[in-house]
């Protein structure tokens, strides 16, 4: 299955890039992820609980980061078996700075997956995928968007800090 | 006393229907044994893979699990899965996975617990560590250099190449006014049984006495393999089919699990079942067809055709089951159907990909054939602008030939090909709906008329046609036994499965002895009751086990005239039977009642010199050759130049399968024949991605027509009988597929001629269709 794409963040790309590169908060991210551990540099394992059609299951397996060049660029290689399939496969992910606060999310990947989980789910499969990435990239913006409030927030503190003591060292 | 009617000939229903619609039949998975465990099969989900290693530790220790095997635990326990067929390359196929996967849905483990349930959560403990290899799902791509190999001890993926070289084709080839080319595809195809297979095996130790239930074919060709297999005595092993729900040729085979189910029983003491799942049936049972075909034709203006040449590229498959690398050669020597072309060369090159083996399925090689032969004519028709049954006419093989050898090297029995053709386009009015579709397409309508006049070979046969390496050649048995009471009992070879011999062989010697159908009990599909038979395939039953039944039925004849002659003081030779009697042929009201003359038999208190005590007679009979069964169908189909849906106006078919012993029984077999048929032109193909995984695994994926996606059929016959066997008959069971499928192809391909399209490959899907006529509209 060749799945390929993009999508628009709003967040600076290095802050898209961070995100991407950093397990706890991805995993709360992709879809039905239960678990994300950091199993050496750049390489994760976890398990993930999908459904596509009648076919549910749990599916444990390895992720592999390769040719990185931050902040644009990497190599995703993915390695994962349930009881209900396999899958296998690898994709690139593209970040090019739109504007300032803006970033596009190029993915392009090919996934082989085999098994009951294709048997069965083959004619929804590619539209579950799409779903699962629409997904995956609805809650990376939110978690950005928060990131950035968050920011802003405490910028704000900062701010009515300074200027609450601008106003009492000039006694206004 | 009332009189016993004739019954061949008659409209009699199935006498095997009413236990069947009432449920009161067995299949083997109502066969329930005592203390009778359950086996799942762990299969590979990669169509290529090394497997490293494999973790059963988990599972052995669930409860309510007794044994969790792999392949490697059966090295040397259990002999490979056979193929008889030769071939160049027979690779070693053991009944579970050893070292390499080569297929999605090999069997890799097995589990056997109390319950299927149990078993199927230990296969889920189960870890398989694999290394997934590059895999080939195209045969033509599975040729090239670079490959991956299949099986690395052949070094490349061929199983064998084959050539039946001709100069005369070079020769007709230089004089043609044409030489056509065409690429057909023949596609890959799921014979479906209703009931998937099953076996359950049950060893008693005491007694040495393995008994295997099996949803087979060929109960006693299984038996033999089992023996072999298992390396038991043929005398310690009873097979038995009990109802088979459907067959189609996928059953006509050999596989890892009946072994499987065999050994285990008789490793654990127990009887051991195993039921297939219909995913497993897609993908673990044999699929059909599966042939590429090159062709170049030779042909002249007026139609004639003068040379055929082609090149198959045909995909067994992983493996080689049963007889996979025979199929293919009958689309060879077939494919000038019913025409005298008088030149035919070809090869095959057979091809190792990772998908299920292909094998027989109903037409085996046939369909093919027809499909190849029909689409000539109509390409020859289109090249020259002749009227199709024109050509045909042109073509066909006169009924004056025969009996007719063939460029294959065939002698067909007996035929009247173009009685056939006149028949079909008399009732389907073919003059009369070509004006209408001339109309229709002012209008904008797309009608098309297809005819396929098709032969095809029945009542195999010959031993010779048979591999060598099969155990049992191409004869039938057949007992019959007068019991003490007058009623009968057959015993015969062959092993139905739908095909209704327990109506037809009753019919057969209730005429033959003057008796009530329901005197006669027909035995089949047990092994400790038949003597050794050969079984059902290839519209064999009646075709082959019929003539065996009549040879033991004149036996009894003979010994019962000698028995009444006695007691009637007249000669043998004079004596009839009629209605429960032993008559004088001349006055048939002189006679002494049949029950005198059993009673004489089995009592004997008067021994009569020259003839034995009982009434029991068991033949085997060995045809000289097959039988030739044809026919025309002839299908008006519209097409939807919107959609690509092909909607059906009117389907007519005459075939002539010889004499007609059952007239219902022959139209059940023609009607669902013509809907497995038409599911190929319109609707079925097994589809597997190009990284091996089975696409089609589901009955939600893979078109088996429903009833609102065939046509009414308009059924009629003529009767050629076969000079080949006693009852003339020709064989029926698979006609039916062969004859649609061109047929629905050549309607199709009719209707869509304004747009200048003469060739779509099968399955035509309205997508398919559909796009045709858009890329057809583009270009124009």
């Amino acid at each position: 299955m060749k799945l390929s794409g993009e999508q628009v963040l709003s967040a600076p790309r290095e802050r898209v890039w961070d995100l991407f590169n950093n397990p706890e908060r991805l995993s709360k991210l992709i879809p039905g992820c239960e678990k994300l551990d950091v199993l050496g540099p750049d390489e994760y394992g976890g398990t993930i609980n999908v459904g596509v059609a009648s076919v549910k299951g749990i599916y444990s397996g390895k992720l592999k980061l390769e040719d990185k060049r931050a902040p644009e660029h990497y190599k995703m290689v993915v390695d994962g078996k349930g009881k209900q399939g396999f899958m296998r496969g690898s994709g690139t992910l593209d970040l090019e700075a739109k504007d300032r606060n803006l970033t596009v999310v190029k993915y392009n990947g090919d996934v082989q997956i085999g098994g009951p989980l294709v048997q069965v789910g083959q004619r929804v499969i590619d539209s579950a995928a799409k779903m699962m990435l629409g997904q995956f990239f609805a809650a990376a913006d939110a978690e950005l968007k928060a990131e950035a409030a968050g920011t802003v927030a405490r910028q704000g503190i900062f701010i009515n800090f300074w200027r609450w003591l601008v106003r009492l060292l000039s006694g206004k | 006393m009332a009189v016993i009617p004739k019954f061949v000939g008659e409209r009699i229903k199935r006498r095997e229907d009413p236990r069947l619609i009432t449920g009161t039949g067995m299949y083997v998975d109502d066969v329930r044994l005592p203390g009778m465990l359950s086996a799942v099969v762990l299969r590979s989900p990669h169509a290529h893979a090394k497997i490293n290693s494999i973790d059963l530790s988990k599972a052995r220790a669930l409860k309510g699990v007794v044994c969790v095997l792999s392949g490697d635990d059966l090295r040397d326990k259990v002999g490979p899965v056979p193929c008889v067929a030769p071939a160049d390359h027979v690779p070693y196929h053991p009944v579970l996975a050893q070292g390499k996967v080569r297929f999605v849905g090999e069997g890799v483990a097995v589990a056997v617990a109390s319950s299927p349930y149990i078993a199927q959560d230990a296969l889920d403990l189960i870890d398989v560590d694999y290394d997934p290899l590059d895999a080939v799902v195209d045969p033509e791509k599975a040729l090239e250099p670079g490959a991956p190999v299949l099986h690395e001890e052949f070094g490349n993926n061929s199983v064998t190449f084959a050539s039946v070289p001709n100069p005369a084709v070079d020769e007709a080839m230089r004089k043609a006014d044409k030489i056509i080319k065409a690429r057909l595809v023949n596609q890959r195809l799921a014979p479906i049984p209703m009931e998937p297979r099953g076996a359950v095996a049950r060893w008693d130790g005491g007694y040495k006495q393995l008994t295997v239930w099996s949803s087979t074919q060929i109960p006693h060709l299984l038996r033999s393999q089992l023996a072999e297999m298992l390396k038991v005595g043929e005398n310690r092993i009873r097979v038995i089919a009990p109802e088979v729900g459907g067959g189609f040729g996928c059953k006509l085979n050999v596989y890892a699990e009946e072994a499987l189910v065999a050994h285990l029983s008789m490793t654990l003491g127990k009887p051991v079942k195993w039921i297939e799942r219909r995913r497993e049936n897609f993908a673990g049972t044999t699929h059909g067809r599966d042939q590429i075909t090159y062709l170049e034709v030779a042909a002249l203006k007026d139609g004639t055709v003068t040379a055929v040449k082609a090149h198959f590229v045909c995909d067994m498959g992983a493996y080689l089951q049963l007889l996979t690398p025979a199929i293919p050669g009958f689309s060879g020597l077939m494919m000038t159907g019913c025409y005298k072309i008088p030149a035919l060369s070809f090869d095959q090159q057979m091809v190792f990909t990772n998908k299920m083996s292909t094998d027989a399925y109903r037409g085996a090689g046939r369909p093919e054939a027809c499909y190849i032969a029909e689409r000539v004519m109509d390409m020859v028709a289109a090249e020259f602008g002749l009227d199709p049954a024109d050509v045909r006419r042109k073509n066909f093989i006169p009924k004056e030939a025969f009996p007719a050898p063939t460029a294959g090297g065939l002698v067909y029995d007996s035929g009247d090909y173009e009685l056939s053709l006149n028949k079909a386009l008399e009732i389907v009015g073919y003059q009369k709906v070509r004006a209408e579709q001339e109309a229709a397409r002012k209008q904008g309508r797309y009608i098309g008329i297809g005819i396929a006049s098709y032969v095809e070979i029945c009542g195999i046969g010959p031993s010779a046609l048979l591999p060598p390496k099969l155990k049992g050649g191409g004869w039938e048995s057949a007992t019959i036994r007068m019991e003490p009471d007058c009623k009968v009992t057959v015993l015969t070879g062959v092993s139905p499965h739908g095909q209704g011999q327990e109506t037809t062989f009753a019919q057969i010697v209730a005429d033959e002895l003057g008796i009530d159908i329901d005197d006669v009990n027909v035995v089949h599909g047990d092994t400790a009751v038949v003597q050794y038979g050969i079984g059902t395939f290839g519209s064999r039953g009646t075709t082959v086990g019929g003539p065996a039944l009549m040879m033991s039925v004149g036996k009894l004849q003979e010994k019962m005239k000698k028995i009444a002659s006695t007691m009637m003081e007249v000669p043998p030779d004079q004596l009839i039977f009629t209605n429960r009697t032993v008559a004088l042929a001349s006055d048939p009201s002189k006679s002494i009642p049949l029950q005198q003359v059993v009673d004489a038999a089995y009592g004997y208190k008067q021994p009569i010199p020259g003839v034995e005590p009982g009434l029991d007679a068991t033949s085997f009979y060995e045809p000289q050759n097959c039988t030739f069964p044809f026919g025309t169908h002839v299908a008006v189909v519209e097409v939807d130049p919107e959609t690509g849906v092909v909607k059906f106006l009117r389907y007519v078919a005459v075939d002539d399968c010889g004499r007609i012993l059952s007239p219902l029984l022959v139209e059940g077999q023609v009607h669902g024949g013509i809907a497995q048929g038409i599911a190929q032109a319109l609707y079925e193909e097994v589809v597997y991605d190009e990284s091996g995984q089975l696409l089609t695994a589901t009955l939600m994926d893979y078109a088996v027509p429903k009833a609102h996606m065939l046509p009414r059929y308009e059924l009629s016959a003529t009767v050629t009988p076969s000079p080949v066997n006693v009852l003339g008959v020709k064989g029926v069971g698979e006609a039916g597929t062969i004859g649609s499928t061109p047929c629905v192809v050549s309607a199709v391909m009719d209707a869509l001629k304004p747009f200048g399209i003469r060739h779509i490959d099968m399955p035509l899907k309205p997508e398919k269709v559909w796009r045709a006529i858009r890329d057809a509209q583009q270009k124009g």
